[in-house]
């Protein structure tokens, strides 16, 4: 199921974006990535709508009322926000619902990738099983077009990186090779969660978004170093895709970037 | 608002979960099926992190190498015999020729830049060593680079040898012909300014798709399967295809050798059919080709005018000429490695939890089975 829904369709949409763009199969995963993207971004969009009423629900002089009323009472305060939640057209699994379906879009997008990307004769074999011609077929008219079977070997050069292995950037006088990519993982992880975390309503809630903050990019960033390059160029492209989708839509918060002081609390 | 933010952390985490569980898989898991050859009433099995050397009559362990594994060398090509070496290639890069006897180290050669998937040849006393990294390397019987020669893609096949050339099969699609030695005026430099790169192959010719399985020589004609489903027979003198069989279309990927016999070729294909070819024209011998029942992925062997093959799903059987398919025996096992044939035993290299090598007879009874002990 998993594998005729998701998988087999993507790895057909990554050989033919490969295939139709001259076999780069760097340009290949870019392309993908914002292909689904831009299909997954009607959905992007009703989450932050459902994030944002949320955001605003908690500034709200009549929930702050209610919950001041009933701070004793835990079962009449989760009645009294379930009926404002009516009163006021919000539903709380509607941001959470978009993530869910993006889910398995995001799984099998990275799945296909590494799939796609296999250079040991178990992972070809998984990979050729997995090879249909059904989107080739479609496309018959386009002239040039090769049966998908005929791609493999992928071409895995991609600018001065071998994507089906770990990326590392070798400068003339230095011995040891840099992980370039890695570090483009950090930043741009660092710089997606920071910039699409709303500040936080109470301590607790914050503390949870600093530590998001910190530990992701860096895990992200360790995957980077650890595994092929081809995964790596696609967590760059993400991030920085979703970035400026989040731009487009005006919901960055780039005061979030600014440093900020340590309120000093007077005796 | 806690709640919510609870709710996308714990997704966060299943992610990563599921991102580092499919990463470490392909890192960590084996990647390959086993590899082994046989020579002189000897076994050399090459899986995970050691080499096996073992007696064929009763599989007692002669030597292992490394003494000691490590999880940063993993082998899976088949070892190369000849003379008092066998040489063996990992996933680390290095290649390494080992006493026959004792299994002790004799060289390391480690110049290539990806893993070795593919078995080394030696022929006239020089070592032909296929790698990944596009490059075939050629070797003095001390572990000297002679020359190498690069192709458009990795290079998973075992080169094959007539009397005149040597042959490379590779994933890129491409039979490259090569002399087996060159004079320096005939290399060029590459980009380090090493002379030692082969400009030009002798001549090739295009199969249009990858080649993953040894290719076979036998009178004159290379026998090669393709993923795209085709078998070809080329003529090697008149450097050309003699004929190719893809069952109108049928054919699903080749995965493994095919086995020449006295006037037919056999192979497998990946959707489990066993197909029987005239050597001299190509025809199918059968009006359809014998269900195994699951992938045949392995490479099969020629044992008294038959061709003995192994399904997936771990049925070992045997097929003639006139089809007449007999199952030997079903192991609990999933089969991807080529069967071997030594005097009276089938070798077979299951890699399951408790046998890695297995010898059975004629009729499919086990004769003995190897586990590593720790």
């Amino acid at each position: 199921m998993w594998e005729t829904l998701i998988i087999k369709p993507f790895i057909s949409g990554l050989l033919f974006i490969y295939d139709l763009i001259g076999e780069n199969f760097g340009l290949a995963i870019i392309l993908f990535t914002i292909m689904i993207k831009l299909i997954t971004h009607p959905i992007t969009v009703k989450q932050i709508k459902s994030s944002n009423a949320l955001q605003a629900m908690q500034t709200d002089k009549d929930w702050i009322e209610i919950q001041k009323k009933y701070k004793n009472d835990k079962d009449r305060l989760a009645q009294e926000q379930m009926k404002f939640y009516k009163e006021k057209g919000i539903s709380p699994f509607a941001s959470c619902l978009p993530t869910l379906i993006q889910f398995p879009i995001i799984i099998g997008l990275y799945q296909s990738i590494i799939q796609t990307m296999g250079n040991a004769p178990l992972q070809m074999l998984n990979l050729v099983s997995k090879i249909s011609p059904w989107l080739t077929n479609v496309f018959s008219f386009i002239p040039g077009l090769k049966q998908p079977i005929n791609l493999i070997p992928l071409n895995s050069e991609f600018l001065w990186m071998n994507l089906g292995r770990p990326e590392r950037f070798y400068i003339p006088g230095i011995s040891f090779g840099i992980p370039l990519l890695a570090v483009f993982v950090v930043i741009t992880s660092f710089l997606q969660t920071k910039l699409m975390s709303n500040p936080g309503a109470d301590d607790q809630s914050k503390q949870m978004t600093g530590m998001m903050n910190i530990y992701m990019p860096l895990l992200m960033g360790w995957f980077a170093y650890s595994f092929a390059s081809g995964l790596a160029l696609y967590f760059v492209a993400s991030n920085v895709i979703t970035i400026i989708q989040y731009a487009a839509l005006g919901k960055l918060n780039f005061s979030n970037l600014a440093l900020k002081k340590k309120a000093v609390v007077k005796k | 608002m806690i709640n919510r933010k609870f709710i996308k952390i714990i997704v966060s985490a299943i992610m990563l979960g599921v991102l580092l569980s499919s990463c470490s898989s392909s890192a960590g898991a084996a990647s390959s099926w086993p590899g082994f050859s046989i020579s002189d009433g000897k076994g050399y099995f090459a899986y995970g992190s050691q080499i096996f050397a073992l007696e064929d009559k009763n599989g007692s362990l002669l030597w292992r190498y490394p003494e000691e594994a490590s999880a940063g060398r993993q082998f899976y090509a088949a070892p190369e015999v000849s003379g008092n070496l066998v040489i063996v290639g990992d996933y680390t890069n290095t290649l390494a020729a080992l006493d026959k006897q004792s299994g002790k180290e004799k060289w390391q050669f480690s110049d290539a830049d990806d893993r070795y998937i593919g078995s080394a040849l030696m022929a006239g006393g020089n070592i032909y060593a296929p790698n990944t990294d596009h490059y075939l390397y050629a070797l003095d019987e001390n572990g000297d680079l002679l020359w190498r020669f690069k192709a458009a893609g990795p290079n998973w096949t075992k080169p094959v040898a007539d009397e005149q050339y040597l042959y490379l099969v590779s994933m890129d699609h491409f039979v490259y012909a090569l002399n087996f030695e060159y004079t320096d005026s005939a290399l060029v430099a590459d980009k380090d300014g090493n002379r030692n790169l082969v400009s030009a192959p002798v001549w090739s010719l295009d199969l249009g798709a990858a080649v993953t399985a040894n290719p076979v020589i036998s009178e004159g004609v290379l026998y090669a399967g393709t993923i795209d489903g085709h078998l070809y027979a080329i003529d090697l003198a008149g450097k050309k295809i003699k004929w190719s069989f893809n069952g109108d279309g049928t054919v699903a990927s080749i995965w493994g050798s095919p086995v020449v016999t006295a006037s037919a070729v056999f192979f497998g294909d990946e959707d489990g059919n066993v197909y029987a070819l005239d050597k001299m024209n190509g025809k199918a011998l059968w009006d359809s080709p014998f269900a195994a029942g699951s992938p045949v992925i392995a490479g099969g062997v020629a044992i008294d005018g038959k061709v003995a093959f192994a399904s997936n799903a771990g049925k070992i059987f045997t097929i003639d000429e006139n089809k007449d398919p007999k199952t030997l025996v079903t192991l609990e096992a999933t089969l991807y490695s080529p069967l071997g044939f030594d005097t009276d035993k089938i070798l077979v290299a299951p890699a399951s939890k408790d046998k890695y090598f297995l010898a059975l007879n004629a009729d499919g009874n086990e004769i003995w089975s190897f586990y590593p002990a720790k």
